[in-house]
């Protein structure tokens, strides 16, 4: 148990100076600068209220599916599509037929026959540009008003090249005419582009999904007992409303009337329903089960629990990694790389052999160029993870503190509320030889119900338990940081004194030999003395959390090694550290606890799990700052990970989570490199022919979203116990 | 080409296969026309594109044998193999069908549908544009028996015998399509069984005379056309 010193302090500047300390805030995007359909960050800044999308395929995508609610330009956009399938199917049949072309002709028949499919090709072609070509040309369009070169810009320009030189080629050249190839780049691109936009839509799935869990309108109680279905955003703090059976909850908020069982697996991951009455705090977003609820809001909807997480966890995602920055530092110079290939393919081709061979490489080095799966391989896999840990109540605000954690050496616990509840429980009191009992504990209660203290709570429950229940409160109290609480009692004349060993003597309380028993224990203490005497001493003890053992079992066996960190004296750190068999560090001051995390730093990466209010400078100060049981309170912490629950069991999970996450996106990284730098290779080699590159890319991005969609897919629950 | 009616009737008694798996979307094709004669028409632009379809695969396979005979024409006869491989899959598709063979995995009607978001998109569309793109993508739809029969256009190893091979085979699977997809239950259970087997025993012969032929091209050497009896008559 920690000293009654660390405890009883905490300030709320300190809480936003802590919370104004986020990890990321320099690399951090603003949620507005997200891709209207997939939901994915985009780069630079648009104009507010734009409508932005992060890629070809989004924009496409989005019209297919009538994002914007015109269905009758969906279906027209669907046709389109199709229509381009089918005239580029046309054009591929005249085309094979160019291909099996002989050498030589039997008859001017056969070679008018061949000509006429020379035309056919053109005729068919035509519409499929026209289809498909608009919604290219515009992306291009948008892009270079937003004064940068793209993708998009030199896939028109190459497609446009083709075109011509085939157009020209077949009424005035006589040479091979390309016709295939800008057909089916441009349905490729399309397809591909297309597929793309619907995986990155399946990744961001389930932070949509949170955001779903908010429901639209509200049941507002107004003062006159009416209740009216009103806009949410109507609601604010201290209102009052009601929640029926099966409806969510809106707002966080405390229950005024009624009580009923709350399921809110939703938000924190806990699976069992718990059962709230009148006093206790409702969290937005989850499910009352049964019995209608009468709650007051403590928040308005855009400030409540599910509110501010959805908000961690977009705000996680749109920052950047540093495998984004390494990509996006490739992609920076890849597109004026790519295009100085593209252009010197063209010359060196155009001039060995012909202007059409030097087009065709040229496309050919375009198309496999595109940098989509470079782009999509950090935050496809990224998204993908965070998103199915906020569906086990984890949430994660951090991809590099997540990238560390896969690679982490140490994990570092704090004991007390942590590896223990934090809910101690009264063990023992023992009393001086002339303290009435009753008055004792009655004094303690009255004095211990003005703190928040987990000592004092459990003082309060263990005399509510052995008197029955009493809201009596002292008078004139004063809460004195790391001593303890000074009060006026009913029960008891003058002032009496809850605190510490250390602050008895300061305050001049004297003790009986009788009290001071047992010194060198492994449990805590808490005095209580009015009178100039100390009249009883509560030994606590704390309970360790059922599924510690295993926990440290497991992340063992991840190859983690386990610290406990204590500020708490060395006996009882040992005694603990025993049971649980981890190595232990005791004695601790919270800037020891800094020197700890530093040494144990020269092994590698370390990650300190705490539970976010004590700890709130190691928790910064480690590579991975792990907060246990935010559970209502997230943004507070200045942990880049939040559990909602207490549940440790989600610790091996996640390890084994963010490691699968690391080698999904090195993966993705070595693939999508490797393929362009042996793609464009062989394209200005003019080994590749543009249609198979076409093919190609869109294999590769295929890949690359499966691959990582794989991550967001895998449904094993959170790990609390394996077979031995 | 003594195949060309044997594919046709192939392709007639081979509906009975592709009623299950195609036969829903014919009927919802069907479902949503207002008249028995706007119906018809639906069925036939959706047959067209179905047809259309077959043929360019069979215009791909047939290039694409011609390729394959081309480089490696020097090694081995490809179209001979094709044919040889073609057939047996045929073979091995009627066995299945006349109940000789236990089918392994799904059946064919829960097969994963590579097309079907798309499908779905243009069914409910109402103009008939939107039908005949539903019979283009129809005929992407993954199926045994097209797939045999896209291997065998691929060992005629010429573009337009490949596309004309597999529009045959289209064509003989239009009649039952469209009266299925007219009426929905056309034939009674005991006709479909019947219609089935004896599908099941022309897919067989079809496949093997393809062996046939793709042995005697392997047996007699570089000169098939010549010397395959059963080719040209």
């Amino acid at each position: 148990m920690k000293n009654v010193a660390g405890n009883l302090t905490i300030g709320s500047g300190d809480r936003q100076r802590v919370s104004g300390e986020s990890p990321s805030a320099a690399s951090r995007r603003s949620v507005d600068d997200c891709c209207h359909f997939c939901g994915l960050p985009i780069d630079g800044s648009g104009n507010i209220g734009e409508v932005r999308y992060c890629c070809y395929g989004c924009r496409f995508a989005a019209s297919v599916t009538a994002a914007n609610g015109d269905e009758a330009q969906a279906r027209w956009t669907m046709t389109r599509l199709g229509l381009a399938v089918f005239f580029s199917m046309n054009v591929m049949v005249f085309t094979m037929l160019l291909w099996s072309q002989p050498k030589e002709l039997a008859s001017p028949l056969v070679s008018a026959w061949y000509e006429l499919a020379r035309y056919a090709c053109l005729v068919f072609t035509l519409p499929v540009v026209l289809l498909l070509g608009g919604p290219l040309v515009e992306d291009a369009g948008a892009e270079l008003r937003r004064g940068r070169p793209s993708l998009s810009l030199l896939l028109c320009v190459g497609v446009g090249a083709a075109l011509i030189y085939s157009v020209w080629s077949l009424f005035v050249g006589g040479g091979h005419v390309y016709f295939e190839v800008a057909s089916t780049i441009l349905l490729a691109v399309t397809l591909g582009r297309w597929m793309e936009a619907s995986g990155k839509l399946k990744t961001t799935a389930a932070l949509r999904g949170l955001k779903q869990l908010l429901p639209d309108r509200v049941r507002l109680l107004r003062a006159s007992g009416s209740e009216e279905l009103v806009d949410c955003a109507e609601l604010a703090a201290g209102d009052e409303f009601r929640v029926l059976p099966g409806e969510r909850v809106v707002a966080d908020g405390e229950i005024v009337r009624h009580e009923a069982a709350v399921d809110e697996q939703a938000v924190t991951g806990e699976s069992l329903p718990v059962f709230r009455r009148v006093g206790d705090r409702v969290i937005s977003g989850t499910l009352v089960v049964d019995g209608p609820l009468e709650i007051r809001a403590t928040t308005a909807v855009a400030e409540g629990t599910l509110a501010r997480m959805i908000e961690a966890v977009a705000t996680a995602t749109a920052a950047r990694t540093r495998y984004e920055r390494l990509a996006e530092q490739i992609s920076g110079w890849f597109l004026p790389a790519v295009m100085l290939v593209a252009v010197a393919t063209f010359a060196a081709h155009a001039w060995r052999a012909d202007l059409g061979n030097g087009i065709l490489a040229a496309l050919a080095v375009l198309v496999i160029a595109c940098p989509c799966a470079l782009g999509l391989a950090t935050p496809m896999a990224l998204w993908a993870a965070v998103g199915r840990a906020a569906r086990a109540g984890v949430l994660i605000r951090s991809g590099d503190a997540f990238a560390a954690l896969a690679s982490a050496k140490t994990i570092c616990f704090d004991k007390t509320g942590t590896l223990t509840t934090g809910e101690a429980a009264v063990e023992m009191v023992v009393y001086d030889e002339e303290a009435v009992e009753s008055e004792v504990l009655a004094v303690a209660r009255a004095l211990g119900r003005s703190s928040n203290h987990p000592l004092a709570a459990a003082i309060v429950r263990y005399v509510d338990a052995r008197l029955g229940s009493s809201v009596a409160m002292a008078s004139e109290i004063v809460v004195r940081p790391g001593r303890g609480i000074v009060g006026q009692c009913g029960e008891v004349t003058g002032t009496a004194y809850l605190g510490s060993r250390a602050a008895m003597a300061e305050w001049g309380q004297k003790r009986a030999d009788a009290v001071l028993l047992r010194e060198g224990d492994a449990e805590s203490e808490t005095f209580v003395a009015w009178g100039g005497q100390v009249r009883g001493r509560f030994l606590f003890r704390e309970q360790v959390r059922a599924e510690a053992e295993t926990t440290i079992r497991l992340l063992g066996r991840l190859g983690l090694g386990c610290v406990m960190l204590s500020g708490d004296r060395i006996v009882r750190a040992n005694a603990l550290a025993r049971t649980l068999g981890l190595e232990w560090r005791a004695e601790l001051l919270p800037e020891m606890k800094l020197a700890v995390l530093r040494e144990l730093q020269s092994r590698g990466a370390v990650v300190m799990v705490g539970d976010g209010i004590n700890d709130a400078p190691a928790l910064a100060a480690a590579d991975v700052g792990i907060a246990l049981g935010s559970g209502t309170d997230i943004s507070r912490h200045s942990a880049q990970i939040c559990l909602l629950t207490s549940d440790l069991g989600r610790l091996p999970w996640l390890v084994e989570l963010a490691r699968q996450t690391q080698r999904t996106i090195r993966w993705n990284l070595v693939w999508a490199f490797g393929y362009n730098v042996i793609g464009i290779g062989l394209a200005a080699a003019g080994w590749l022919h543009p249609v198979v590159a076409a093919i190609a890319m869109g294999l590769s991005s295929l890949l690359v979203v499966t691959n990582s969609l794989a991550l967001a897919g895998s449904d094993a629950a959170p790990v609390t116990e394996v077979p031995t | 080409m003594i195949e060309l009616p044997l594919i046709f009737v192939a392709g007639i008694l081979g509906t009975a296969h592709c009623l299950g798996m195609c036969g829903p979307f014919a009927l919802a094709i069907g479902s949503t026309a207002p008249g028995w004669r706007s119906a018809a028409q639906r069925q036939f632009v959706y047959t067209a594109g179905r047809v259309f379809t077959y043929g360019v695969l069979g215009a791909v396979a047939g290039y694409c044998g011609a390729r394959l005979a081309h480089l490696a024409a020097a090694i081995v006869n490809i179209p001979a193999i094709f044919a040889v491989l073609a057939g047996l899959l045929l073979v091995w598709q009627g066995l299945q069908a006349a109940g000789w063979l236990r089918k392994r995995g799904v059946g064919a009607a829960n097969a994963p549908c590579l097309a079907g978001g798309l499908m779905g998109q243009f069914l409910r569309q109402p103009g008939m544009s939107g039908v005949f793109l539903a019979g283009v993508f129809t005929g992407f739809l993954p199926c045994g028996l097209l797939y045999g029969m896209v291997a065998l256009a691929m060992s005629t190893h010429e573009v337009m015998l490949g596309a004309t091979t597999m529009v045959v085979f289209g064509l003989g699977t239009a009649p039952a399509m469209i009266l299925a997809g007219m009426s929905g239950r056309i034939m009674s259970i005991a006709a479909r069984k019947w219609l089935y087997a004896v599908a099941a025993w022309c897919l067989i012969v079809t496949g093997v005379v393809s062996v046939a032929r793709g042995v005697s091209f392997l047996t007699i050497g570089d000169k098939p056309a010549a010397g395959c009896p059963l080719c040209h008559p």
